[in-house]
């Protein structure tokens, strides 16, 4: 049986090849290297908060309380790893947006499906399989919209981000056979939503 | 739906996610092969986690700021530190304006002729005013109540003989231009007035004192000013 394309282990960030030292200046107060950190990690932050919230500013606003927050908590860091510690703090953040705004019913619906995704390299080999992309990342992206909050957060640490099981857990606070099961359910679910779009996946 | 012979599905996507206890799982991984519905699904759960894999990057939809402002940082933790800045800037204040008074009142009391007039103390000046009036001018002249006038008639000794001697009825209408006599005595109390210029000299600010004051003051605000920046900073 042939493995996934992608061991959950095998992050899309990968940490800096100096992450090490550079956390240790950050811990003991080299605001330099706490930005550089930050620079590192902004992106992979702010994707885990716009998928989880939905929406651009919310997004943008988690992601820089993320920071502010992990600025003040770096005294308390007690090694791991970093990154996540760092997208756990994230996704507090962006649940704490998601609670304010549940508070607020007033409050505008996302427009689902319009992110600031990276459009396809113009001087791609195949354009219609570019296109095709583009499409079937569209419809995942709303897909996962649809999932419940806790297989969403659980798929997206895991499935989009790489991380293992036992990371999400400790990210989650949650068993890992909870987690698990989270992600099962979560994927699952994925496939029911993504059924009519069934031709966007073969290739 | 779950069909009575098919595993169930999380078991299907735990077998899609490669977990070890579902690759082990000799009956699940047999009936996969071999099932025209389970196949197909395992299949397309790994599809899925491959595109949730290649989902693109998301740019932040503005830049963000990587770290909080300085002030914040430099209070976390040492509150002291924000103690220290909020002194430090009125002590500098405070360190400048001793200098300038210290600095200008120790250069002119060792001006000459200065503190003759303008730079002696107020007590002076009125003690010179009422010697210089001709014929008991140190009675006639009108000085402020309370200290002054005290001051003026206690300090100067020669003012009480002044009086004493002078012109009949000069106390009513002084004299503008006094006799030789007059001059004599006039000098003889202005000589008089002198030690008693020495005598009030001693009670004037300490200007060296606050010019020191000052330097020192000066010195430790901007020493402090400069440690609060580093670990503000740091």
């Amino acid at each position: 049986m042939a493995e996934p394309d992608r061991a959950p282990s095998s992050p899309r960030v990968q940490p800096l090849p100096d992450e090490e030292a550079v956390v240790a200046l950050a811990v003991s107060g080299d605001r330099p290297a706490f930005a550089r950190l930050m620079e590192h990690y902004q992106s992979a932050c702010y994707g885990v908060a716009w998928r989880l919230l939905g929406d651009p500013d919310q997004a943008a606003d988690a992601t820089q309380d993320a920071f502010i927050h992990a600025y003040d908590a770096l005294r308390s860091y007690r090694g791991g790893i970093f990154r996540s510690w760092l997208m756990r703090i994230t996704a507090n953040a962006s649940y704490d947006i998601l609670r304010r705004a549940q508070r607020r019913p007033t409050t505008a619906l996302p427009e689902p499906a319009e992110g600031k995704a990276e459009l396809p390299d113009i001087g791609a080999v195949n354009p219609f399989d570019e296109a095709r992309k583009s499409e079937l990342y569209r419809f995942l992206e709303q897909a996962l919209r649809l999932l419940p909050e806790d297989q969403r957060v659980a798929v997206v640490l895991c499935d989009v981000y790489g991380m293992d099981y036992g990371e999400v857990a400790s990210m989650t606070d949650s068993p890992i056979g909870t987690v698990k099961s989270r992600i099962h359910r979560g994927r699952l679910r994925l496939r029911e939503i993504l059924a009519p779009q069934r031709e966007l996946f073969e290739r | 739906m779950q069909h009575l012979n098919h595993p169930e599905d999380e078991r299907l996507a735990a077998l899609a996610a490669s977990e070890p206890d579902a690759l082990t799982d000799s009956s699940l991984v047999t009936h996969v092969a071999g099932c025209a519905r389970c196949a197909p699904m395992v299949q397309e759960l790994r599809t899925l986690h491959s595109a949730l894999a290649e989902l693109p990057d998301i740019r932040p939809s503005r830049p963000l700021r990587f770290l909080p402002a300085v002030p914040e940082r430099a209070s976390h933790g040492f509150p002291w530190l924000g103690v220290l800045r909020g002194i430090t800037a009125p002590a500098m204040a405070i360190a400048v304006l001793l200098i300038v008074v210290g600095a200008f009142g120790t250069a002119f009391r060792n001006g000459v002729g200065f503190m003759g007039s303008a730079g002696a103390a107020p007590e002076l000046n009125q003690t010179l005013s009422g010697a210089q009036s001709s014929g008991g001018g140190a009675a006639t002249v009108p000085l402020p109540a309370g200290k002054s006038a005290a001051a003026g008639a206690s300090a100067v000794p020669g003012s009480a003989q002044f009086q004493s001697r002078g012109t009949p009825g000069a106390s009513a209408t002084p004299s503008l231009v006094p006799s030789n006599h007059d001059a004599a005595a006039a000098g003889h109390s202005l000589s008089a007035v002198s030690r008693g210029a020495t005598e009030v000299d001693t009670v004037r600010p300490p200007y060296a004192l606050m010019l020191g004051a000052g330097v020192v003051l000066l010195a430790a605000a901007l020493v402090t000013r400069g440690y609060v920046r580093r670990r503000s900073l740091a």
